[in-house]
């Protein structure tokens, strides 16, 4: 099966290491053959229609690669591409979902299956890609939008079939949990923390997007959206950050056995991102730059998982099953 | 099945053993009364009696009540609910604690204990609250959200 990715940033080039590692499995477990022929930046392409050399790819500068091509940019190409999936991992935007909310659309409007990473489009214009999918016949598949490694929306679509889930509540910013914990642990204040997250690479230069909430909001978007089928979108997110949390606020709440965690929930159709009192020793509770997600099923109960919630590898892990997924469904790859 | 009804009181023993004397009547079992005493604006009480009882007989009982001239302010099913702790972060003491936690006991909030680390100007505090009624709860959730929606302060709840 041909692919197209659009994004070299470290999910893209995490495609496409775990393509070059899994190689053999795919070929062995599962009977698929997958080739990138395409890779799209934003002023040009490496394109070769007999497939990529992949090792070339991440090894080399994109642009003296011979297979790199000036102007190949998937305005002018992606219709007409020769390819049956296209994998979106651009930059996100949560207020436009641009650039890759256009790329979505005209990859499911030519005929291709599409698998993103890309929160933007999925928060921004969720309805309205399911929708366009849909006329077309076309698979769209997010896993890994939310809680990088973890599985979130192929756990429910797959294995908790048949159950009603009335509510989800988790950790799906690894910054945060990151700094809280440290916080918590090493008993210092919000900005010393912060910083120390910054020095680590884990928190960026501007770190707004995750100590406001606003890359969990987004999250917690798409999960009200295809999980419990509510149509809202980010407005409707009641978020607090963490930046006022004190160290003194982290003390007491040890004395009654609670740990302060940033939590995303979703409870009685109500989107809250905020700060929170978790039992100490609970799964909310975990620490480090680890996600969690919680749903609470009429049958099943409470089921949580735990894992991963970032990283190039992490992430991409998340697209293989759902590239495997697509390939299953075209009939283009076996069960394992 | 455990009841519990919050009725205002004149503040006296006759019209807390009058309640008490429909409680028995009734065939309810009285598990707990805890009181809520207004500032002396007039002299009133909440009463808050929890109940063991069938429900059937416990909704007879409210109307007897009400038939008596009795304020019954809330009447349901007891839940018991863990104690909640809310942690308020901010100019918690100069924005008037009295008042924060006199606009919760209000709306039902027993609070268990208040716990402060005093800082200028952000000050920490940890309130543990009770209540035996489930939508208590929420309105005291509210109300809190309210006041610090009013006052500045960030709360954290569990």
């Amino acid at each position: 099966m041909k692919i197209a990715l659009i994004g070299f940033g470290s999910v893209g080039k995490g495609v496409i290491d775990v393509l070059r590692r899994k190689t053999g499995d795919l070929k062995k477990y599962y009977g698929v053959d997958f080739q990138l022929t395409t890779v799209y930046k934003s002023d040009g392409g490496l394109h070769n229609e007999k497939g990529l050399n992949l090792e070339q790819v991440l090894q080399t500068n994109y642009k003296q690669n011979p297979s790199w091509k000036e102007n190949f940019t998937v305005g002018d190409t992606l219709e007409d591409l020769n390819c049956q999936i296209v994998i979106e991992a651009t930059p996100t935007n949560i207020q436009t979902g641009e650039p890759g909310l256009s790329h979505i659309k005209k990859a499911l409007g030519s005929e291709k299956d599409v698998i993103t990473s890309n929160k933007g489009p999925m928060a921004v214009a969720f309805r309205e890609l399911i929708e366009l999918a849909r006329r077309k016949n076309r698979i769209l598949r997010y896993e890994a939008t939310v809680a990088g490694a973890v599985p979130v929306f192929n756990l429910v679509r797959e294995s908790l079939q048949g159950n009603n889930i009335y509510g989800v509540k988790g950790i799906l910013n690894g910054t945060t949990n990151y700094i809280l914990t440290r916080m918590t642990y090493e008993h210092i204040p919000f900005k010393v923390a912060l910083r120390e997250a910054q020095d680590l690479g884990i928190a960026e230069a501007n770190p707004t997007y995750d100590i406001e909430g606003i890359d969990a909001a987004c999250k917690l978007v798409i999960l009200a959206n295809s999980i419990m089928g509510i149509n809202v979108g980010f407005e409707s997110v009641d978020r607090t950050g963490i930046n006022e949390i004190t160290p003194e606020s982290i003390e007491l709440a040890k004395n009654e056995d609670y740990v302060i965690k940033h939590i995303a929930s979703i409870e009685n159709n109500k989107l809250e991102v905020a700060p929170r009192l978790i039992t100490e020793g609970s799964p909310l509770s975990i620490g480090g730059t680890l996600n969690v997600v919680s749903f609470k099923t009429d049958l099943a109960g409470e089921i949580t998982v735990v894992g991963k919630g970032a990283g190039g590898i992490e992430t991409a892990s998340s697209i293989l099953n759902d590239l495997i997924n697509v390939a299953q469904i075209r009939g283009e790859a076996k069960r394992f | 099945m455990k009841m519990a009804l919050v009725a205002e009181l004149q503040d006296n023993t006759t019209s807390l053993l009058k309640l008490l004397e429909r409680v028995a009547e009734a065939g309810g079992k009285v598990l707990s009364i805890g009181h809520d005493r207004e500032p002396t604006r007039r002299e009133v009480v909440a009463v808050t009696v929890s109940m063991d009882i069938d429900v059937d007989n416990f909704e007879d009982l409210v109307q007897e009540i009400k038939n008596l001239g009795i304020l019954i302010k809330s009447s349901g099913p007891s839940v018991e609910l863990p104690i909640t702790l809310i942690i308020l972060i901010g100019e918690v003491f100069a924005t008037d604690i009295k008042d924060t936690l006199d606009r919760l006991m209000k709306v039902g909030a027993d609070v268990k204990k208040v716990e402060a680390r005093i800082k200028v100007p952000t000050s920490t505090v940890s309130l543990s609250l009770e209540t035996t009624q489930a939508k208590a709860l929420a309105d005291i959730l509210d109300v809190a959200k309210q006041i610090c929606k009013d006052k500045h302060l960030l709360m954290i709840r569990s």
